[in-house]
């Protein structure tokens, strides 16, 4: 009637409708559930009956998309920078600083595929290096592991390989003590939400605030489900630095914690159990190995220090009474620890110093008191929701039309129920994310693989340069925001000048972050401007039924709501263009597939084809999942193995060979127990130092000393960016900026923010608001201050992730007043083969900005 | 008597997720909508903003996030003083800034309550429209209500007797300041904002180190009579969340189960953790 047409798509926090006016997405809403669509479910706990609201729900940066897609930092044509000639002077020592001249597609294309031929003659394999984000908008065509992998496979190029940085503790930790190599080493959840109502009297949060980060891509779905905890009398408990979202919300019991010591509150809450007998004896004694050993070191019987609650208040500043307190309120109820914003998983503590001794304890903790039995489960109510589990929807890390059966989850079902044509890279070179700027700078760089098949899998080494291939001078890279999101991203600049680089190339929608260091720009369209189709918070592999924090399953139509933008294309058509130049177009698109024949390919090779035509679903544009009605009959995760029977939950892994008992008999262990001291880690003997088998504690290089006289006397954390989604949304106008919890407006520009406490902040001078330079030895980045009782003393809380990079040049040396503040964080790893990221904490020092600009001019 | 159209701030509920405010932006910003509200520019005008207020402090500090927006008064200020012939109040209690209207310099202004805010990229001024664009085509709710994922925020239309029971019923509260407006925005748990927080930690000894003190019964009087009671959790915790801000000559009395007793005079305006030692 208003002259709208209402479209559907999908975003990182959910699916939208999309209203769209004379060609002008005119607004974006949640999606409420129509009568029609399959029922909700019903869930019995205590007497009572839940039922979820019948929305899809959204989170803020879903929210902030149509200011995204109208943003004057979008890209709309072809462009090259001024002064880099491919057949003459390249000018990297200006990447960064020179401008751009608009080119058309038909030079954008020949220019781009005659660099390719040009590498591949003059250098040989290797010397092309492709890098994709992590993850970026939804969809399954149009998905660095659907279209990109495609290409960069078609093309052969080095890869840029991620470590596991959303899991990264619990991978290079966790996995050996449990053999859990599905979900790299997170733990499990089916049927937690229903156990937890059911029988859980307490839950845990450590490091998790599932408030910010709805788990992943899962809008507010769990918010609604917490809430009834709380009204069924569960008791909360939260172990985190800021008094997060999530506590605020569901009240409980705040303990502040250093950031990076967490393993050794961890450890003493077992000395604790030790000591007073109050754990699992016969779990522990028919379900798990290595007790005595790992008993011997808690108690001190192998160093001479036992690990009490006086021996870890030095380390965490928790105070022993607490910590003691801690030990025996868990004990005494049953408990659901929730490690990580998933609650099975994930937590800022993981990707820090400690994070491998921290998801290692986390799982030791649940392993002394009985993991798996009623109401004694990892989990805060995120995962494990009522679900059809059986339904078949690829997810993103299915591979999509990637057709790559090596490097993404495709063979799994992908590739067998939509047959196109495999496609492999014949580079073997790798270059570790983590190290991509050493490798260019240095022209070395060493890492280890993750893998998703067995804990030894991540003890296989990753060399560059590989004998025999080429060292890198041409980057494809694909999306733009390295400087907000990898650590020790300071070195980032210097690899984009070097001379070795002859060509880069950046696939990206708008104008932010590294995109200015690029010398050709290739413009991408939003997902709101081409089609695609995908199931919500479905990441596949990585997370293998990621979508189970959803209320109700949601398949969508992503419709093409509106032309591209400017001359900006879809990155399938992108891709294909370049290939049509190199002869390989009709390869890629299987004889010229469009992005819409591509969709009905994928839908067709789901159930989703069984229930719905794809007309009604092209008309609809989503379909919701229905919930089995026996949902309460789901067996619970743990619940086979602490009751010794045969492993009987939805999921592929272990794989056979990994089983030392027999098909579904055990864990992925070596023992098939739970083992406290764990084969796999003893089994690599020295080689690895710093993660001995035994879980010692040893304190993070990024930790507040307690000498007062360092020069960086505070923490730096830098969790999830609660209003954006890493950079999406932020910055390059969204309308998330205006929230003076993400960036204040200081003198016309929006600074990004740090949270600090009261006492810290009058330490400085500092008041609320205030421009403040945050530096140490690696640089400095300007941002605002936000004075907050929500901040521990001695903690400063930030977001990682920031979509802007904008150096000045200050008399006081460069700063960053775009706000990545990973250009402070440390680029080590976690030890010496666990080759994690370890951003949390870093150690910096606040100063009042106007205090540095009055030093500078008295000194002037 | 028609049925107007009244919104609910649960203060129990809101999370600080910005969502209404976001939801909001969406359809105003770059969005005309003539008769009703003209378009905001650039990242848009908080016609929705989110308010915070601190009680406690230490580990059990609280914050209270306060959605405000325009209340739709029944008798309002902003009507009672526009000259500019901008604001109107339609039958359904909705309060409309008519956009042709909107670059009256003194709109801002007739807002006490600082309702009225000017786009700074457009000149125009803007108040929360309830969406009337949007409910007058059917729509049951506005776009904040719709986005709030905790149903912190709720609409209804209701007639004067419903509504009288709805804020019976739900304790429901206009914002402190505004009764004389008659605002249609009502607040629920505003305790939050209008009443203290008492909360600390009880420890005692035992075998020489101290301990969390669990158990403890914890009464709190005033002028000599007992207000309220609680027992301290297992990590020696009290709290008590609704002391009026009047209330002077403020005592605790905690009896351990074994019977011992201490009383702790306190005064409300001191800020700091209570850390009560037996
Ligand atoms: N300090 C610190 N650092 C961290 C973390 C931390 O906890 N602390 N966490 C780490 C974690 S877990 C993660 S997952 C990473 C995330 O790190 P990234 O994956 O690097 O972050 P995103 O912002 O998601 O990057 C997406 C990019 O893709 C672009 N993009 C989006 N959609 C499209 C599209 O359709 N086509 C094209 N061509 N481009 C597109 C976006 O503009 C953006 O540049 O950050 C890590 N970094
Ligand atoms: N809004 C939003 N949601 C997101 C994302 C986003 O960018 N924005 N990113 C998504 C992605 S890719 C991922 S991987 C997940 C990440 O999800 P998580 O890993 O769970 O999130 P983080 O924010 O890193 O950490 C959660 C909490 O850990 C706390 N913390 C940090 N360091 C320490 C420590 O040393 N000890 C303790 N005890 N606590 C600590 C932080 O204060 C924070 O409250 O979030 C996903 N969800
Ligand atoms: S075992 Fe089952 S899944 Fe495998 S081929 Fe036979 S029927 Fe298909
Ligand atoms: S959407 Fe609801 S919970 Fe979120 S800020 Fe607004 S009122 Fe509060
Ligand atoms: S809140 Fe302000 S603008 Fe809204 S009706 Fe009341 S007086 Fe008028
Ligand atoms: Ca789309
Ligand atoms: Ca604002
Ligand atoms: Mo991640």
């Amino acid at each position: 009637p208003d002259g709208t047409m209402r479209y559907t798509n999908l975003t990182n926090g959910g699916p939208l409708f999309v209203y769209v006016k004379d060609g002008k997405i005119l607004r974006t809403t949640p999606i409420d559930l129509a009568e029609d669509d399959a029922e909700s479910w019903t869930l019995e706990a205590r007497g009572r009956s839940f039922t979820p609201r019948r929305q899809a729900t959204l989170s803020p940066h879903a929210l902030g998309m149509k200011s995204q897609v109208y943003s004057d930092k979008r890209i709309l044509y072809p462009m090259k920078r001024v002064d880099w000639d491919p057949n003459g002077e390249r000018n990297p020592q200006n990447r960064g600083k020179s401008g751009y001249e608009r080119i058309s597609w038909d030079e954008a294309f020949d220019l781009v595929a005659s660099e390719i031929r040009r590498m591949k003659t003059e250098y040989g394999p290797g010397a092309i290096a492709a890098a994709p984000p992590a993850h970026h908008q939804w969809g399954n065509l149009n998905y660095w592991l659907s279209a990109l992998l495609r290409f960069s496979n078609l093309i052969g190029a080095t890869r840029v390989e991620f470590s596991p940085i959303s899991w990264e503790g619990w991978y290079w930790g966790a996995t050996h003590h449990f053999g859990n190599s599905i979900r790299l080493g997170l733990p499990g959840f089916y049927g937690t939400v229903q156990d937890c109502l059911d029988h859980a009297e307490q839950i845990v949060f450590w490091g998790s605030d599932p408030e910010t980060t709805n788990g992943i891509y899962a809008g507010f779905e769990g918010t609604e489900r917490r809430l009834w905890a709380k009204e069924l009398g569960i008791e909360f408990i939260h172990i985190d630095p800021h008094k997060t979202a999530t506590a605020q919300l569901l009240g409980g019991t705040w303990v502040p914690v250093r950031p990076g010591t967490d393993a050794a509150l961890a450890i003493a809450i077992m000395h604790e159990w030790m000591v007073t007998g109050s754990y699992d004896k016969d779990y522990v004694a028919s379900r798990t190995t290595g007790f005595d050993e790992w008993e011997a070191y808690v108690l001190g019987r192998e160093d001479g220090v036992p690990k009490t609650p006086e021996w870890q208040e030095e380390e965490t500043g928790v105070p022993a009474h607490v910590a003691r307190a801690l030990a025996k309120q868990w004990a005494g109820k049953k408990t659901y620890l929730a490690a990580g914003g998933l609650g099975a998983g994930f937590g800022g503590p993981c990707r820090g110093g400690g994070g491998a001794q921290w998801a290692r304890a986390m799982v030791m903790l649940m392993a002394m008191q009985g993991w798996g039995k009623p109401g004694i489960n990892f989990g805060n109510l995120q995962m494990g929701a009522p679900q059809d589990y059986n339904f078949y929807f690829p997810g993103y890390a299915d591979g999509g039309i990637s057709g790559d059966v090596v490097n993404s989850a495709s063979v799994m079902h992908n590739y067998v129920r939509m047959p196109h044509i495999v496609t492999i890279n014949p580079v073997k070179q790798a270059i570790p994310r983590q190290r991509l700027a050493d490798a260019i700078v240095t022209g070395k760089a060493e890492g280890y693989y993750w893998d998703g098949f067995s804990a030894e899998g991540q003890f296989v080494k990753m060399e560059y340069p590989r004998p025999g291939f080429s060292p890198v001078h041409m980057y494809y890279r694909y999306g733009a925001s390295s400087l907000g999101t990898v650590p020790g991203s300071n070195r980032m600049v210097e690899a984009y000048r070097h001379e070795s680089l002859e060509t880069v190339v950046t696939q990206a929608i708008w104008m932010e972050n590294e995109a200015k260091f690029a010398d050709i720009i290739l413009p991408a369209c939003t997902s709101f401007e081409r089609d695609d189709i995908s199931e919500s918070a479905n990441c596949a592999g990585y997370i293998h039924h990621n979508q189970s924090q959803l209320n109700h399953r949601v398949i969508v139509m992503q419709h093409k709501a509106i032309e591209p933008l400017g001359e900006s294309k879809s990155d399938y058509q992108i891709f294909a263009g370049i290939l049509t130049r190199l002869g390989m177009g009709a390869m890629f698109t299987e004889g010229g597939c469009s992005d819409l024949t591509w969709c009905k390919r994928i839908f067709e090779s789901t159930d989703l084809a069984d229930k719905i035509s794809w007309k009604a679903f092209l008309k609809k544009g989503y379909y919701i999942v229905p919930t089995p009605a026996d949902h309460a009959a789901q067996e619970v995760d743990m619940r086979w193995f602490a009751e010794g029977r045969t492993k009987n939950l939805p999921e592929p892994n272990p794989l056979p060979a990994v089983y030392s008992q027999g098909f579904g008999q055990g864990l992925g262990t070596q023992s098939g127990k739970f083992e406290f001291v764990p084969g796999s880690l003893k089994r690599l003997g020295d080689l690895d130092p710093a993660r001995p088998a035994v879980n010692r504690y040893m304190r993070p290089p990024d930790t507040t000393t307690r000498a007062a006289d360092s020069p960086w006397p505070l923490q730096l954390i830098t969790a999830h960016p609660r209003y954006s989604f890493h950079t999406q949304s932020d910055g390059k106008n969204s309308a998330v900026n205006e929230i003076a919890d993400h960036r204040v407006l200081v003198d016309g520009h929006r600074y990004w923010i740090v949270r600090m406490n009261p006492e810290d902040a009058a330490a400085r001078g500092v008041a609320d608001g205030e421009l403040v330079k945050v530096h140490n030895d690696r640089g400095a980045v300007l941002c605002a201050a936000r004075v907050t009782p929500l901040m521990a003393r001695g903690v400063i809380g930030s977001w990682e992730s920031c979509a802007e990079y904008d150096p000045v040049d200050t008399p006081d040396g460069p700063v960053d007043r775009g706000g990545c503040l990973n250009l402070l964080t440390p680029a080590r790893t976690m030890s010496r083969m666990a080759d994690g990221i370890t951003p949390n904490s870093c150690l910096i020092q606040i100063t009042r900005w106007a205090d540095v600009n009055a030093t500078e001019e008295a000194a002037a | 008597m028609s049925a107007k159209w009244t919104l609910t701030v649960d203060l129990d509920l809101c999370v600080n997720c910005h969502n209404c405010v976001l939801a909001t932006k969406d359809e105003h910003i770059g969005n005309d909508f003539p008769g009703y509200s003209a378009a905001q520019s650039g990242a848009g005008v908080d016609t929705i903003r989110i308010d915070k207020h601190q009680r406690g402090s230490g580990t059990q500090v609280e914050l209270t996030y306060v959605p405000r927006m325009c209340s739709h008064c029944d008798d309002a200020p902003c009507l009672k003083a526009d000259s500019t012939g901008a604001l109107r109040k339609r039958a359904d209690g909705i309060v409309l800034l008519d956009p042709e209207k909107a670059h009256a310099p003194e709109l801002e202004a007739l807002c006490p309550f600082g309702m009225i805010r000017r786009d700074a990229g457009t000149g125009a001024a803007h108040l929360w429209s309830f969406d009337a664009h949007l409910l007058d085509a059917g729509w049951e709710m506005p776009r904040a209500v719709q986005a709030c994922p905790t149903s912190a925020l709720q609409c209804a239309k209701l007639d004067n007797d419903a509504l009288a029971q709805r804020v019976a019923r739900d304790g429901l509260e206009g914002f402190p300041g505004m009764e004389a407006a008659k605002p249609r925005v009502y607040y629920k748990n505003m305790r939050r904002l209008t009443h203290a927080l008492v909360a600390g930690t009880v420890l005692q000894e035992t075998d020489g180190r101290p301990d969390c003190a669990a158990g403890i019964t914890v009464a709190l009087h005033e002028d000599g009579k007992e207000r309220a009671r609680t027992v301290t959790n297992g990590f020696g915790e009290f709290a008590f969340a609704e002391i009026p801000p009047q209330a002077d000559r403020i005592e605790l009395r905690l009896s351990t189960p074994d019977g011992a007793e201490k009383t702790v005079p306190l005064e409300l305006s001191h800020p700091h953790p209570v850390e009560i030692r037996l």
